[in-house]
């Protein structure tokens, strides 16, 4: 590839040379991919057709067809529900978080006074609110404890913001309004916790954009808007697919979403794991029709500068 | 005079956005903070909001108790530690392997990489969990049970199947792609082979995407619970300790209590990662700068 005019014997030893350097560097993906991850994915699909007992350790089989599928699309009480309210969700929230973390990685990467400690804050959440402080139940609830719970004996909101709950509604306000504008506060601290790692691949991409496209576009005339537009977006289409993909997978994947506290309790509270497993794959299945629709929708608009 | 006026007022608004948003993200952390200083007695006041009326660290105590930081804390950092060299090391030798070689297959590897970022690892991890207790490859003769070991982790890491190694492995490739080749055509003129040249001029060279990458996988491996609470019962890491902590009043649980004192030992667990992430910060930036340079 970057070899000039080499003699040929020479050429192929060093592409050999090259070809087996790389199988040595991906050799523990391969191992991984071969005897880890390929039956992991073999077995969970037996499972999805069997009862599975557990004894000590040891599991027996015992296969029942597609009666899992069957159980949980008509028997089940809440998987339905929990699984139309986790896609609902995730649709309303992938352009949200998506045109969020580029706002804000735009705003980052100017030049303005205490930027180095705006970017700090910004990827706290990335270290911290991951796992188990994002279990713990969120301080804002024991807020709703103590500020609500003390007047109206027990009542508990479920949003972050229960005092400008309060406030609003002791304005006399319609409560389908207060719904909407705490619902929209409350969105934006979810947007804001979710956003992290979209961020980070953001602002990078946008420092790729090379300067002298700007450049060249500020000579013909172009207004900033029409930079965004014409220059910025495409050039960092790629990463937007990217970080569409990753928040989809991100969002689905999140231990503490109720649909995979649902799944857990059954797997691991009542020992139903041929049940939890065939709920999985058709949550999962969801998560891969999702990605393929959004992802072939935003490849249309993705430009490869090659 | 129109321009510069359009500017002062962006920057104004900007510093209200940026700082605003950055209040909504510190929140939780102050409050959580705050009302761990409360004594008891201040629950129950119900003139007292956020500020504490009598400062009190019991529970703070109560948390560091509960945390048995002389046990499970050296555990959880051992852990961490070294998954986080594991998963790095191996990252960069998947990545660096993916962006720079052309060998056939290479293309499928990449696939294989994204559908391993794509599926949420909760969707095999009974498969999963079932393979670690009866861990068999027909070589030892009997199956093994490796819960409660670290091993389970350790050979997800290095096979570039623990957590979140997709990402990590995908965010290193865009950093490799964006390496100059100089280096590297300067070491193999010198008659270096790829490897030693991986080692000796590569990893040197990406010191800040190596601590970003550590940064993230020891502090995700710090406060997860997915493994721990599916592979320990008898081990415990302070991020299932956490939730365990209760308070009681006399025989009944104390629900608001328990959940300050589990508030204050999150805080107490965090502490480790905010000075990491005080350290690290810097090159964390930097590597945005270096992983967007893919040309």
């Amino acid at each position: 590839m970057m070899q000039h005019k080499v003699p040929k014997k020479g050429n192929i030893s060093l592409e050999k040379k090259k070809a087996f350097a790389g199988y040595f560097f991906i050799f523990p993906l391969i191992i991984g991919v071969i005897l880890i991850f390929i039956p992991n994915m073999i077995q969970t699909l037996i499972f999805t057709v069997n009862d599975i007992v557990i004894d000590k350790g040891q599991y027996s089989l015992k296969y029942i067809g597609f009666n899992n599928f069957v159980t949980s699309l008509t028997v089940d009480p809440q998987f339905i529900r929990l699984l139309a309210e986790s896609v609902r969700q995730l649709v309303t929230d992938i352009p949200v978080i998506l045109i969020f973390s580029l706002f804000i990685a735009t705003i980052l990467n100017q030049k303005f006074r205490g930027r180095l400690l705006a970017r700090s804050i910004f990827f706290v959440p990335v270290i911290l609110a991951t796992g188990i402080i994002a279990k713990v139940e969120s301080l804002t609830n024991i807020m709703n404890i103590v500020e609500v719970g003390r007047q109206t004996g027990g009542v508990v909101s479920n949003t972050n913001f229960a005092g400008f709950e309060q406030l609003l509604s002791s304005l006399n306000f319609n409560t389908g309004l207060i719904n909407i504008v705490v619902g929209a506060a409350d969105g934006i601290y979810r947007v804001v916790q979710s956003s992290g790692i979209q961020i980070f691949i953001f602002m990078a991409a946008l420092q790729e954009v090379p300067l002298s496209l700007y450049e060249a576009a500020n000579v013909e005339g172009c207004s900033k808007w029409e930079l965004f537009w014409k220059i910025t977006l495409p050039v960092i289409s790629p990463q937007i697919l990217v970080c569409g993909v990753y928040t989809i997978v991100d969002t689905f994947s999140k231990p503490n979403s109720p649909m995979f506290e649902y799944i857990n309790r059954l797997a691991f509270a009542q020992n139903q794991y041929g049940l939890a497993t065939a709920m999985y794959m058709m949550y999962f299945l969801c998560i891969a029709v999702i990605i393929a629709v959004a992802g072939f929708a935003m490849s249309k608009f993705v430009f490869y500068n090659e | 005079m129109e321009k510069k006026f359009v500017k002062y007022i962006w920057s104004v608004t900007r510093f209200v956005i940026v700082f605003g948003l950055a209040f909504i993200i510190l929140k939780p952390f102050i409050y959580k903070i705050l009302m761990a200083f409360m004594s008891p007695e201040d629950l129950l006041d119900s003139t007292v909001r956020l500020v504490p009326k009598n400062f009190s660290l019991y529970y703070w105590k109560v948390a560091l108790e509960g945390l048995e930081l002389d046990i499970t804390g050296w555990l959880t950092f051992i852990m961490s530690f070294s998954v986080g060299i594991f998963q790095t090391f191996v990252c960069s030798m998947i990545a660096y392997g993916l962006a720079r070689f052309k060998f056939r297959g290479n293309r499928l590897a990449f696939m294989a990489v994204i559908v391993i970022m794509l599926i949420p690892p909760q969707v095999y991890s009974i498969a999963q969990y079932l393979r670690f207790t009866n861990f068999n490859y027909g070589i030892g003769g009997s199956a093994l049970n490796l819960t409660d070991s670290l091993i389970p982790l350790y050979i997800l890491a290095l096979t570039g199947l623990g957590l979140k190694e997709g990402l990590y492995i995908y965010l290193m490739r865009s950093f490799y792609m964006s390496l100059p080749k100089d280096l590297e055509n300067a070491a193999y003129i010198d008659g270096a082979s790829p490897i030693s040249t991986f080692f000796r001029v590569i990893l040197p060279n990406s010191r800040t995407i190596l601590t970003t990458v550590f940064l993230f996988s020891f502090a995700w491996q710090w406060t997860d619970v997915s493994y721990p609470s599916l592979y320990f019962s008898e081990m415990a890491v302070l991020a299932t300790k956490i939730p365990n902590i209760y308070i009681r009043i006399g025989l009944s649980a104390d629900p608001l209590g328990s959940n300050i004192a589990q508030n204050a030992a999150g805080m107490l667990a965090m502490i480790p990662l905010l000075v990491l992430y005080g350290f690290s910060q810097k090159a964390l930036v930097n590597s945005i700068v270096r992983t967007g340079n893919a040309n």
